[in-house]
């Protein structure tokens, strides 16, 4: 042994891991929330899916494998739970469906009337969409993640998202530009 | 070859590169239809981004950063953060070359924290933490090292200012030696482990564990405290600059 009074044994040497994750969670919020806004066009309903979707991952944080991304696993939670919750809904829907609150759009706001508008005019186009372009289209229209980036969250092979993606967009864009703007 | 939508909508997303992409071009300079629909697709794209961006700037309601702080982590994840530490102590070779005292001091000290980590014991964890409580931390809080408590269990060895403007203290108790740094939680445990068992003189700094001397010299912003500074740094109650 070169030096004196050295122990051998180290019983706890703590990092701050923990409290990292949790740092960096809170640094996911926004991104989470503008995600959520794209699935559930309701501002309440967005930020019930974040707070579900954080809670989820911190209960069931050894299920995230460490060196991966965060922010892959933290939205592919939120699809999930947003999925789930739909076909719950559907359920539930069939027996009481309410056109009045099926329109109902919540808008923050802070937004002007014209903004307010537009705003609820994309929501809306985006509530029409199935729900797997949706989730793909908040992936990567509305979050700016690539092709590959969207595979990966929602673990399916890249010709899915290239696929989903072109149905989804030829919809909204026969929306927003009418008919013309869809064909080619 | 014949463009699909779906190899348009990627071009127009930036996602088509090398042979394919300067196909794409190829054929777009001949098709102005093609160009237009490009063209729809990428303001479609802004439109979305430019919608949602809002959002970004908006202040976080306070349920969700609660929830991100308050949510406890799965106990399996905590065992699996002590246990990674412990892994790379074993792995570390300086672990191997000096590892004379055989595994069953490792199990007998085990069974000493076991004894530590408990409501009553000078450890508790919380949110992954571990922190000092009971008379660790009240000495931690009050006893100088000018002038020790000799009726006190809990031996403080020096004080400092850590880089990142906390006060930590070295401690001794019983077959401990550890180092604490005080924040907004109380004294957080940076390092932990058994006291030097053959020098019997637990109370010299010099005797301090190889990784709480190391902590230590990571942790530490120039010198330790004097006594006039020690003494400030308690009637201030260690906060944080």
């Amino acid at each position: 042994m070169e030096e004196p009074g050295v122990s051998p044994v180290v019983i706890v040497a703590m990092d701050a891991s923990t409290q990292s994750i949790r740092n960096q969670m809170a640094a996911l919020l926004p991104r989470l929330r503008r995600f959520a806004l794209s699935l559930t066009a309701n501002g309440g309903d967005a930020d019930d899916l974040v707070q579900d979707t954080v809670e989820r991952a911190l209960r069931n944080l050894h299920q995230w494998q460490q060196g991966t991304r965060l922010d892959s696993w933290m939205f592919r939670i939120a699809q999930n739970l947003w999925i789930d919750q739909m076909r719950a809904r559907r359920v539930r829907a069939v027996a009481a469906y309410d056109p009045e609150a099926a329109e109902k759009v919540a808008v923050d706001g802070a937004r002007d009337a014209e903004a307010r508008l537009t705003f609820a005019d994309t929501v809306k186009a985006l509530q029409d969409l199935p729900e797997d372009q949706r989730v793909i289209v908040g992936l990567i229209l509305v979050d700016g993640m690539s092709y590959r980036e969207a595979a990966d969250v929602l673990n399916v092979p890249m010709g899915t998202v290239t696929s989903r993606l072109a149905r989804a967009r030829m919809a909204l864009a026969a929306r927003v530009f009418g008919d013309a703007g869809a064909s080619r | 070859m014949n463009l699909t939508q779906e190899q348009l909508i990627a071009y127009a997303d930036g996602e088509v590169s090398g042979e394919e992409l300067r196909a794409i071009e190829n054929q777009l300079k001949a098709r102005p239809d093609l160009r237009l629909f490009v063209e729809r697709q990428r303001a479609l794209r802004q439109r979305l981004e430019s919608d949602f961006a809002p959002l970004m700037g908006e202040a976080i309601p306070d349920r969700l950063l609660k929830a991100v702080s308050d949510t406890p982590v799965s106990p399996r994840w905590r065992w699996r953060q002590s246990f990674a530490g412990w892994k790379e102590t074993l792995a570390s070779r300086r672990f191997l070359l000096q590892s004379a005292v055989p595994a069953g001091v490792a199990l007998a000290l085990g069974l000493v924290i076991g004894v530590f980590i408990t409501p009553q014991g000078s450890f508790r964890i919380d949110q992954g933490a571990m922190l000092a409580q009971g008379a660790l931390s009240t000495a931690l809080d009050r006893q100088l090292v000018s002038a020790q408590d000799s009726a006190s269990l809990v031996h403080v060895g020096i004080s400092f200012r850590a880089k990142d403007g906390r006060y930590c203290r070295t401690f001794s108790e019983a077959a401990l030696s550890g180092v604490a740094c005080r924040d907004a939680n109380g004294w957080a445990v940076a390092a932990l482990a058994a006291s030097p068992a053959e020098s019997g003189s637990y109370r010299m700094a010099a005797a301090m564990p190889e990784t709480v001397r190391k902590t230590v010299e990571d942790l530490i912003a120039g010198e330790p405290l004097d006594a006039a500074a020690e003494q400030r740094a308690r009637d201030d109650g260690w906060r944080a600059r």
